[in-house]
């Protein structure tokens, strides 16, 4: 009998302690630092995931580079064991081709120092400068915006002057400087639309284009009534154009949750639109699915936020 | 008397030769086979003497007064030996490796070189531009054997491909048939390798050909479904059904004579 029990026991532990997933038993993240509601505001519906950056448990991390011929999915995979997902997303736009396997990203892109795209976007028809954030996504999991057209980045360590403003559209040696630091600091850059920057939305609504109405899902970063720096994935379900919808979302932060918003970016809804959601248990939360049955296979880039 | 079969008739066969001519025409507009070779950007033998040109130049003046047109003209900087000797003087001269050599030549090799090449760069030059690729490609491989002077050939390499990549979106808004032009596919390839990708995106037509081969029949779907007004669903179902009608009508017109 006192050896059936003590086989008993030992079946446990070992199953406690092998899966930190399962439903109930031990939670994937901390529901005081995550929190996934769906909100009704002035008549508009927004799918709300709100992570607290403060205590640095909430960590972000971005993939892009196709190591060693790996797909993005297959490195994902590999990465993720042992890992607590709270959700990862498509992150910024496929570019030459509509196809995972064979696109390229849009605007400058570094994975981990390793350069994946060398070119700051650029506008197809003019030639011009376009998609001003630049999102540097940092090994220890924080994330870092700058405006490109404010031509101030500061960076520190890999050789960077720490009092200089980097300019990397308007100087060639600040843009070269910036990816040598990149790659001796191991760090992580993507390049989307910045949509709103400290609390105004940074674009009009063109009357000469026709947005498409389509699904959004924008990363808001911002700070909180309490000082707390938060990251908010707002995904709003009803079709609308960019300008209506960034507009709406930056509304629904500022009034709703009260936040400071310092950058909201765009993520891709478009033929990429990938995205899976966790609930604190480890379950697959279906609060927000792509609209087009993108799974995981069609993502080119991948911007993943997980729990330690 | 056209009866209503024949009238059908003659709307497939006017709408096929109509779209065949356009394809053609859209296809050829283009085209051009003359061949693009690697040439040298500039003569790379020069009898410059740099010394020379610089002996009246105080430091306090030599960014601003250095000869910059006789230097793109004359100083052979397609070879990295000249260059590497054009380093040494300005550092044996002045003393200041970083603010005078690098800064003098770098504004040479970048802001001086676009401006006078400004003629070449302002139309799509393929030779012009496949020389300039190889040659800033060139500059690239020359910071990695010389450590030292990295900065000047690394950012050199940045500014001219950073330059080419987006004129090429400049060109293409020039004329939107030049996608089509092999010269210019080959150039959009070798700024790819390069990792400066050239997109420009795709048309509403060719998205719906790139979806439909891809097999993204659910996406089209909920495109059409969810983002097209009333009228745009109305008028492809009109579309779809006028389609479906004509060859009806063709095939019973084919069965029925050959009954007959």
């Amino acid at each position: 009998m006192k050896f059936f029990k003590i086989i008993f026991l030992s079946v446990t532990v070992l199953v406690c302690s092998s899966s930190n997933n399962l439903s109930g038993l031990v939670p994937a993240y901390d529901s005081e630092y995550v929190q996934a509601s769906s909100i009704t505001h002035n008549g508009e519906q927004y799918k709300v995931i709100s992570m607290k950056r403060s205590g640095k448990r909430v960590r972000a991390k971005y993939f892009a580079y196709k190591l060693n011929g790996q797909e993005i999915h297959q490195r994902y995979n590999n990465w993720k064991t042992g890992k607590d997902i709270i959700l990862y997303t498509s992150g910024t736009y496929m570019d030459v081709s509509f196809d995972a396997k064979t696109a390229e990203l849009k605007g400058l892109t570094v994975d981990n120092g390793k350069i994946v795209s060398e070119k700051l976007a650029v506008n197809k028809f003019s030639g011009k400068d376009e998609m001003d954030a630049l999102v540097i996504v940092y090994p220890h999991g924080g994330i870092a915006v700058s405006n490109l057209k404010e031509r101030n980045l500061k960076l520190s360590g890999g050789g960077a002057n720490p009092n200089k403003f980097y300019d990397l559209r308007g100087s060639s040696q600040d843009l070269n400087k910036f990816k040598e630091w990149a790659k001796s600091e191991r760090a992580t850059v993507f390049q989307t639309h910045l949509l709103a920057w400290k609390d105004k939305l940074q674009f009009e609504y063109n009357h000469g284009t026709k947005s498409a109405p389509r699904e959004r899902r924008f990363l808001a970063i911002g700070t909180a009534p309490n000082g707390d720096v938060m990251h908010y994935i707002v995904h709003k379900p009803k079709h609308a154009s960019l300008y209506e919808a960034s507009k709406k979302v930056l509304n629904f932060l500022n009034e709703r949750k009260r936040l400071k918003v310092l950058a909201l970016l765009n993520l891709d809804t478009g033929i990429q639109d990938v995205v899976k959601i966790y609930t604190k248990s480890g379950a697959v939360n279906n609060m927000i699915t792509s609209t087009n049955n993108q799974t995981i296979y069609n993502a080119r880039n991948l911007l993943v936020y997980y729990f330690e | 008397m056209f009866k209503k079969v024949n009238l059908i008739l003659l709307f497939i066969s006017v709408s096929t030769t109509v779209a065949f001519i356009y394809f053609i025409i859209t296809a050829t507009e283009n085209y051009d086979d003359t061949d693009l070779y690697v040439l040298e950007e500039c003569e790379p033998y020069s009898e410059f003497n740099l010394l020379k040109e610089i002996k009246n130049i105080d430091s306090s003046e030599i960014v601003k007064k250095f000869p910059y047109k006789k230097y793109i003209e004359e100083s052979g900087y397609c070879d990295v030996n000249n260059i590497s000797n054009h380093i040494m003087i300005l550092d044996s001269n002045y003393n200041n490796h970083w603010d005078i050599s690098m800064n003098t030549l770098l504004v040479a090799l970048t802001d001086s070189l676009k401006e006078y090449k400004s003629e070449e760069l302002s139309k799509f030059n393929p030779q012009f531009l496949i020389n300039k690729i190889e040659w800033a490609k060139k500059m690239k491989r020359y910071g990695d054997c010389y450590p030292n002077n990295k900065f000047l050939f690394y950012v050199t390499y940045e500014f001219w491909m950073s330059q080419i990549s987006s004129l090429m979106y400049k060109y293409n808004g020039d004329n939107s048939k030049l996608r089509y032009d092999f010269r210019y596919k080959y150039l959009v390839t070798c700024l790819s390798m390069e990792k400066y990708f050239v997109s420009f995106g795709f048309s509403k037509k060719e998205k719906m050909i790139n979806y439909l081969t891809e097999g993204r029949y659910m996406y089209i779907w909920n495109r059409i479904y969810k983002s097209t007004s009333l009228l745009t669903k109305l008028t492809l179902v009109f579309l779809i059904f006028l389609t479906i009608f004509t060859f009806i009508f063709s095939f019973k017109k084919i069965f029925l004579n050959s009954k007959k």
